[in-house]
């Protein structure tokens, strides 16, 4: 503020607008300046001379007013917004992960049987392939030679899963992916929490949304 | 003048959250209480009482429309404000920026007022046409100021432009009028102190 004549400030001095500090750097100018006080006089004959263009009577009036935009409400529908929670694609989310839980679980379940029947015999050469045992990585192998005496486990379990038998390797992937399904689930959960609101929730599950 | 925002009162929110909800009667509650002072804001800006009139009712449609994304912790005033301002300020493009008044003379012909009340008349007249002659931008800011008593704060919010901003557009509309309306400001009289 230019504490010499602060008069693009004396509006805002008027209208309670400056700060405490402020107000009083212009209260002291004001007592010393007769031009910066003129002016505030001015700025409030100003301020009453607008007061004084009066307010034309409305000519509808409100009641009236109010059913003429009630009869155009009913012409136009409220355009319900969907909230970013509600939206058809936030709700692909948990559906694809769903999606994803049901083929992998189907795809272990065929694993599994088809396992089950190589064992018993049936199915001749088909099965035996479906069944073959899946090639083990090497960062696996490196993996468990590197930790394998300090892995605190049974070593049979050690060496199933080092020979990559399928059993054991198609449980690790299984594993693996229903974790990470898990969180992403979750993360989308605790999203979708803190973007809805409750009331809306409350009135969707007593619609019946 | 009020300068803080008002808090609905109960009545107000919960009609709001009817309204949100779909209830168009709830509504045209909200419409009754706030139909003058949109009325008489957008009056200010053009000039015309039924083209204010017809504003703020297009106005209130709009916000019917945009009420599901209205945010309940804002001030449901000037978020209709907003609208109306808006509005008010495409009408005035549309006119090329200038609005001649059109309001017809409603003295009564063969009525004889007191010379004081004609007097305070005209000078109303033409410190209204003062204000219609400035700049629509310091227009809008003078009127929300002066005439709805919004703070600094509220009237950056409604016009979506910062406080300096506002600041100096109402230096300037005052500075304006000052100018435009120097031969009735050098009348000094007693001025209440409203302030």
């Amino acid at each position: 503020m230019n504490v010499e004549h602060p008069k693009p400030f004396l509006g805002a001095y008027l209208d309670g607008e400056l700060s405490a500090s402020q107000v009083k750097m212009v209260q002291d100018h004001l007592e010393h300046c007769a031009a910066c006080r003129e002016e505030v006089e001015e700025l409030k004959r100003l301020s009453h001379l607008l007061s004084l263009s009066a307010q034309p009577d409305v000519v509808t009036p409100a009641d009236r007013f109010a059913a003429q935009v009630g009869l155009q409400l009913s012409r136009q529908p409220l355009r319900s917004v969907r909230r970013p929670s509600y939206k058809w694609g936030w709700w692909l989310i948990p559906a694809g992960i769903i999606a994803a839980w049901v083929m992998i679980q189907a795809a272990a379940i065929v694993i599994n049987l088809t396992g089950w029947l190589g064992w018993l015999g049936i199915g001749g050469q088909a099965v035996a392939w479906l069944s073959s045992p899946l090639p083990q990585p090497d960062w696996l192998a490196s993996t468990l030679s590197l930790y394998r005496s300090n892995i605190p486990v049974d070593p049979s379990v050690i060496k199933t899963l080092a020979t990559g038998e399928w059993l054991g390797w198609s449980m690790v992937i299984n594993f693996v992916v229903l974790a990470a399904l898990g969180g992403i689930y979750w993360a989308w959960l605790v999203l979708f929490w803190q973007r809805i609101d409750r009331k809306v929730l409350a009135d969707m599950v007593h619609e019946g949304v | 003048m009020e300068r803080n925002v008002p808090s609905p009162s109960p009545q107000e929110a919960l009609w709001i959250t009817h309204a949100q909800a779909g209830d168009s009667g709830a509504f045209c509650e909200l419409v009754r209480i706030y139909q003058a002072r949109v009325v008489h804001m957008v009056y200010r800006m053009c000039g015309d009482i039924h083209l204010a009139e017809d504003v703020a009712q297009e106005a209130f449609l709009r916000a019917w429309q945009k009420l599901p994304a209205y945010q309940p912790k804002s001030s449901f005033r000037n978020w209709i404000f907003r609208i109306a301002a808006n509005l008010a300020i495409d009408n005035l493009r549309r006119e090329n920026g200038r609005f001649e008044s059109l309001e017809e003379d409603r003295q009564d012909v063969g009525q004889k007022k007191p010379e004081s009340l004609v007097a305070e008349a005209q000078i109303g007249e033409q410190v209204q046409n003062a204000v219609l002659a400035l700049p629509s931008a310091s227009r809008m800011v003078l009127v929300l100021r002066e005439y709805q008593g919004l703070s600094y704060q509220e009237i950056a919010s409604i016009l979506d432009i910062p406080v300096g901003t506002v600041m100096s557009r109402l230096n300037y509309a005052r500075t304006c009028l000052r100018q435009s309306l120097k031969d009735i400001l050098t009348i000094k009289e007693d001025v209440p102190d409203e302030r």
